[in-house]
This record gives structure tokens, C-alpha cells and sequence, in this order.
């Protein structure tokens, strides 16, 4: 059963030097239980697109079309007061830097509580007893104590499983996870990464994972989603996309994560192109090893091979 | 092998509080250390955020003073003796952000002009612009680039630039403080590969400071393991990965989710926490991290033992 369904969702932020189109007509869905993975470069458009998801998008951003398909109800249509009744409650999410999200002159254990009193109506003191339950579930060390720490006197890894025990609270269907290991040491991502398999499995919620880090999406992810300069280029099961990568993106980037001793690495040249003046008919073809002559023409309409879908000349027209 | 730069018996501390009558209380960042880095080879040093790497690194170049231990630069003690402007030339170092270590005032042209002006303090303008486009050409960037401003620069360009800056003095050991940690993956590999082949080309010898295993693998002769301000491991890149003969690294190999298998002979996980730095544990400093860890390795002298030809470790149990 689909969880969420995205269509053709556009997310534009309107600068005087021009509009930067971060996300450009992107669909894809989630279904129950499931973990997508949406991986690409800084500027891919892959957290903007996460953000818009829980109508986060401050202006100058703005979902200027497309639609947010979450249990029956289109979210781009909600008021500002149902949105807030959805966020922490069926859809939650984990930033990648906590030191923002968490109010440093707050105990944390009083901060998880409050999403009892924002949704529940619950006195903090009341729910204390909850808040110890769950930060023994994201496996802080002497959870009675730690409520009552402060962020600072937390470790990085600590404060993002204080975060993540936030997230998981009011048990939702849907956890965004944005970069949510991106600023921890290699051990403890590992450490983190296990953590939200085992409370998908608890909570039986779905997943959407973003991270630049492909290794990492390797070993969380069901399904992945590549994107590049506010497109998708690939999107299909993370084993069949790792194992046989059709866009010519995906196979650089996944070419990129191997181990080559002592030898050049292989390169995607170039840079990632402007999101205000993006090139013509494919947006990699600049970049791309493989480009022929219709690539900077057309652009390519996202095709189904495969039992995948690929946004690339190489493959033709859907029929 | 002739050793190019030595560091020996290394003590760093830093101050973290200061009471009136309490004790004060020091953060250990590089706690006794002997590190060699060999003529024209790259030493890669390994360790997770507070392993004290970067301080390591920073005493190494010549800009951070030990409180104990001596640096020789071929031969010369740097601090005792005082670093003449010559020896200064000869090291160079390249920082992880270049939005931090280029002048956001000064176009490409001055900022390099700057360092040529160093060594050539008479040179003409034109002789210096040739000089200056000649720079950039070894860094594979374009002329056009010289009278641009940093901000005009993408990141990846910014890191040439950076490059390029440290070449123009004719260096020949090269400090480069995770590099590439900053950049999008696409664009790691062309630094790597531009530091790789400017190694080869210019014989210099390297420092290279990272947390990532996989360029380590791609560009280092050597390696050396940090822990909480110890070198736990140090060895010959191929032996170090193929024949890991200490937990931490073990678990560090581990913890990369495509780490080749033949890097994988212990399947271990780091337990717990990292601990504190102002108070770190007694005996070995990974013991209430590690997975194998005895009751005698709460009182284990961290004394580095040669193993196999060439490479050394700290604990004598991984087997």
C-alpha cells in the first residue's frame, strides 16, 4: 500500500538574480514499511524536496505545483494548522545537524516531552516516565540522568538519538531522515543507521532517506532515487541500481565509491550546473561520458526498463 | 628510506577549564606520539573527530608549537632551532574548507601573485601573471579563473586554487588536513586524483589527514591510526588493511558498509560511546570501546609493538 505518493511536484525559490528551480517535476512514492533512499550531489534538490514534504519551505521557496498524496489527502491544500497537527505526529523528521534543532538551554528530556504537549495536550510532567521509555528504546546510556542533560553535555551521536527518539514518539507512518548521520563519525553512523532499522521494524513505519553517501544508502535502503539538478534520473530497487546501473550518472557515482589502490579514480568531470540557467535537453549531458547528439536538445522524459525508471536518451522513448 | 619530517615524543594539551582553586583540567589532543613521514611517499593519518589528528597535523607544519617533543624537518628541530622563511616555504598546508583559507578580497591572481612574491620578491607583473596562469594550468583550471574572486569559484575550484597556492613556494612536504571532506563526491575524485599525480610528478612527501578509508586506500603509502591522542596503529598502507592488527581500526574497516571483504577479517563493532577527552580511560584508551577488550587492558602500557615487518600496534590480542 502506498504511503505517500508524490506527483509531478515542483519546488521553486524566486531570487532577484533569477528562479532557482531546486525541484523540477519529481514523482515518485513510498510504500508501507519501506525505506527510499534519495541520494545526490549538493544542489540535486534532494533535501529541498524532504523539506517541502512537511510544507517546510520558507519563502523566498515555494511548491508552485504538483501534489503531496499522504493517507488520501493532498498536503499542498492543507492550512497552516493542519500541517502542524501531521508534522511529529504521522510524518516526523530527523535533521542532519541536532545542534540546530535542539534548544540548547533545554533539557532534552523536557524538549522529546514536549511533543506530547504540542500533539496530546499532556502536562511534561506526566509524560517524563514515556520520555525515559524511549530514550532506552534509541539506546541512550542511563536514560533516567540523561533527560535532564542539556544538549552540550550530550555527545553528537547522543543528541541524534535524542532527536530520532523525537521522531519515533508518536509512532508515525512516515520518518524523513535528512543527512540524519552526515555529521557523525564513521562508527557511530554505522551505530545510527542500525537504530532506525530496528525502529522501522518496531513502529512498521516507512522511511524516506537522504544522504549523499552512497555506501551508507547501500546498506538502509530498499529503494533508491538519484537525483541531479532538481530531476530524477534513476529510481528503482537499491540492489538492481547498485548492481546495474543504467543512468550514466548513477554509474559514475557508484563507480566513485569504489576502492582503487593507488590508481586514478574514476571522475564525473565538471561541476554540478546552475540551478537558474540549467543546460538544455538533459540536464547532465555537459558531464555526461556518453551524450549524443539529440542530449542537449530534448530532454529525456523518465521511462519505465526494466522494472526501473530512467531519465536517459539511451533508452529511448516509452512507447 | 630517508625521513623527511620526524615528530618525536609529541605532547599537546589544551586548556578545557580553569577553576580559581580547582585543578585545571586539559583536553589530551596529541598525548606522546613518534609519527616519520618518509621522502616521497603520503602518509595517511586516520582517526575520527578528538582523535587529535588535526593538532597532530598542525604541529607537524610547523604552525602549532608542542608543549613536549621536538619536530625535525630534515634534520632540523623547527621549533627548537626557529623556522627559518625557507623551511617555512618548504611546508605547506592545505585546509579542509578553502572558503576559510582564501581572502575573500583578493582575486585568484593576488592570492597566488601573494605566494610567488614569497620566493621571487622582484618579479615583474607579466612574469608573475605567467607564473601565476602557469599554477592554476598544473592544477587544471582555466586562465580565466585569475582575476575572478574566490566567491566566483565552485567549491571544487576553490580546493585547485588552494592547491595551487601551496605549489607556487616549491614545497616538499605537503600537510593536507582532509581535503576533500568538504566537496561533493564527483568532485573528491578529482581532487584526489590532482594530489595523487602532483605527489608522483613533484616527489613531494604527504600528510594526508582523513577520516575516509577510501581515499586513504587510493593515496596513502602508509598509514597511522589515531585514538584519543595516540597513534594505536602505523604501518604500510597494504598491510595495515589486509593484515589490521588493532580493534579500533578493525571496527573502523567494519563500519564501512562496502569495505572490501579482503579488509574485513574481523567483523567487530565498536560498543558505547565515545569517552571524554579531558578524562580519557586508563590503560588502553579504546578499551571501554572495544569489543575484545580484557580486564588487563584497563592497565595496558599503549606501547607500540612491531608485528610483522614494518607494522606496529598497540594491542597485542587481535589475532
Amino acid at each position: 500500500m502506498k504511503i505517500l505518493e508524490v506527483r509531478n511536484l515542483k519546488v521553486y525559490y524566486f531570487l532577484h538574480r533569477g528562479i532557482v528551480k531546486a525541484v523540477d517535476g519529481v514523482s515518485f512514492s513510498v510504500e508501507e514499511g519501506e525505506i527510499l533512499g534519495i541520494a545526490g550531489e549538493s544542489g540535486s534538490g534532494k533535501s529541498t524536496l524532504a523539506h517541502s514534504i512537511l510544507r517546510l519551505i520558507k519563502p523566498p521557496g515555494e511548491i508552485v505545483e504538483g501534489e503531496i498524496i499522504f493517507q488520501g489527502k493532498d498536503l499542498t491544500k492543507l492550512s497552516e494548522d493542519e500541517m502542524r497537527e501531521i508534522r511529529g505526529r504521522d510524518i516526523s523528521m530527523v535533521f542532519q545537524d541536532p545542534n540546530t534543532y535542539l534548544n540548547p538551554i533545554m533539557k532534552v528530556g523536557l524538549q522529546v516531552a514536549e511533543v506530547y504537549e504540542a500533539h496530546q495536550n499532556a502536562k511534561i510532567e506526566t509524560v517524563l516516565d514515556k520520555v525515559v521509555n524511549l530514550f532506552k528504546k534509541v539506546k541512550i546510556t542511563d536514560p533516567e540522568k540523561r533527560i535532564y542533560s542539556y544538549p552540550h553535555e550530550l555527545s553528537g551521536g547522543m543528541k541524534q538519538r535524542a532527536l530520532i527518539s523525537m521522531a519515533v514518539a508518536l509512532k508515525p507512518k512516515l520518518i524523513i531522515l535528512d543527512e540524519p548521520t552526515s555529521a557523525l563519525d564513521v562508527t557511530i553512523q554505522l551505530e545510527i543507521v542500525n537504530l532506525l532499522k530496528e525502529m522501522k521494524e518496531e513502529l512498521n513505519a516507512s522511511m524516506i532517506f537522504i544522504s549523499h553517501d552512497l555506501e551508507l544508502l547501500s546498506e538502509i535502503t530498499d529503494k533508491l532515487m538519484i537525483m541531479y539538478a532538481g530531476k530524477v534520473v534513476e529510481y528503482g530497487s537499491t540492489k538492481e541500481v547498485f548492481n546495474n546501473p543504467k543512468h550514466p550518472y548513477t554509474e559514475a557515482l557508484i563507480n566513485s565509491i569504489k576502492y582503487i589502490r593507488k590508481d586514478t579514480l574514476p571522475t564525473i568531470e565538471g561541476e554540478p550546473p546552475s540551478l537558474i540557467n540549467p543546460p538544455n535537453g538533459c540536464r547532465f549531458h555537459p558531464r555526461c561520458p556518453k551524450k549524443f547528439d539529440i542530449c542537449d536538445k530534448t530532454e529525456p522524459s523518465l521511462i519505465t526498463i526494466d522494472g526501473r525508471k530512467v531519465s536517459c536518451h539511451l533508452y529511448g522513448e516509452e512507447e | 628510506m630517508k625521513t623527511v619530517v620526524e615528530g618525536r615524543d609529541i605532547k599537546k594539551y589544551f586548556i578545557a577549564s580553569k577553576s580559581l582553586f580547582g585543578k585545571t583540567e586539559y583536553v589530551r589532543a596529541v598525548d606522546h606520539v613518534d609519527i616519520e613521514i618518509y621522502d616521497n611517499s603520503v602518509l595517511a593519518l586516520v582517526g575520527e573527530s578528538g582523535s587529535g589528528k588535526t593538532t597532530l597535523g598542525r604541529i607537524l607544519a610547523g604552525i602549532l608549537k608542542p608543549d613536549e617533543g621536538s619536530v625535525l624537518f630534515k634534520g632540523i628541530d623547527i621549533y627548537r632551532d626557529g623556522l627559518t622563511r625557507d623551511i617555512r616555504h618548504k611546508i605547506q598546508v592545505i585546509f579542509q574548507n578553502p572558503d576559510s583559507s582564501l581572502n575573500p578580497r583578493m582575486r585568484i591572481l593576488d592570492i597566488l601573485g601573494e605566494a610567488i612574491k614569497e620566493i621571487e620578491p622582484t618579479i615583474s607583473k607579466d612574469d608573475l601573471e605567467d607564473r601565476a596562469a602557469q599554477l592554476l594550468e598544473n592544477v587544471n583550471l582555466h586562465v580565466d579563473h585569475l582575476y575572478k574572486y574566490p566567491h566566483e569559484l565552485s567549491g571544487g575550484e576553490k580546493q585547485r586554487v588552494a592547491i595551487a597556492r601551496a605549489l607556487a613556494v616549491n614545497p616538499e612536504f605537503i600537510v593536507a588536513d582532509e581535503p576533500v571532506s568538504a566537496l561533493d563526491i564527483s568532485i573528491r575524485a578529482q581532487i584526489i586524483n590532482l594530489l595523487n599525480s602532483i605527489q608522483k610528478r613533484l616527489r613531494i612527501s604527504m600528510l594526508y589527514i582523513a577520516h575516509d578509508l577510501r581515499t586513504v586506500w587510493n593515496i596513502s603509502d602508509y598509514v597511522a591510526v589515531m585514538y584519543l591522542g595516540k597513534i594505536v596503529e602505523y604501518g604500510e598502507t597494504e598491510k595495515v588493511f589486509r593484515n589490521v592488527a588493532h580493534p579500533y581500526t578493525a571496527t573502523l574497516l567494519t563500519s564501512a558498509p562496502l569495505m572490501p571483504k579482503e579488509f574485513r577479517k574481523h567483523e567487530i563493532y565498536p560498543v558505547g560511546e565515545p569517552p571524554s577527552l579531558i578524562d580519557p580511560p586508563s590503560g588502553c584508551r579504546f578499551h571501554t570501546r572495544c569489543p575484545i577488550a580484557r580486564e588487563e587492558c584497563k592497565k595496558l602500557d599503549m606501547k607500540l609493538e612491531e608485528i610483522e615487518d614494518g607494522h606496529y600496534t598497540a594491542c597485542p590480542f587481535l589475532k
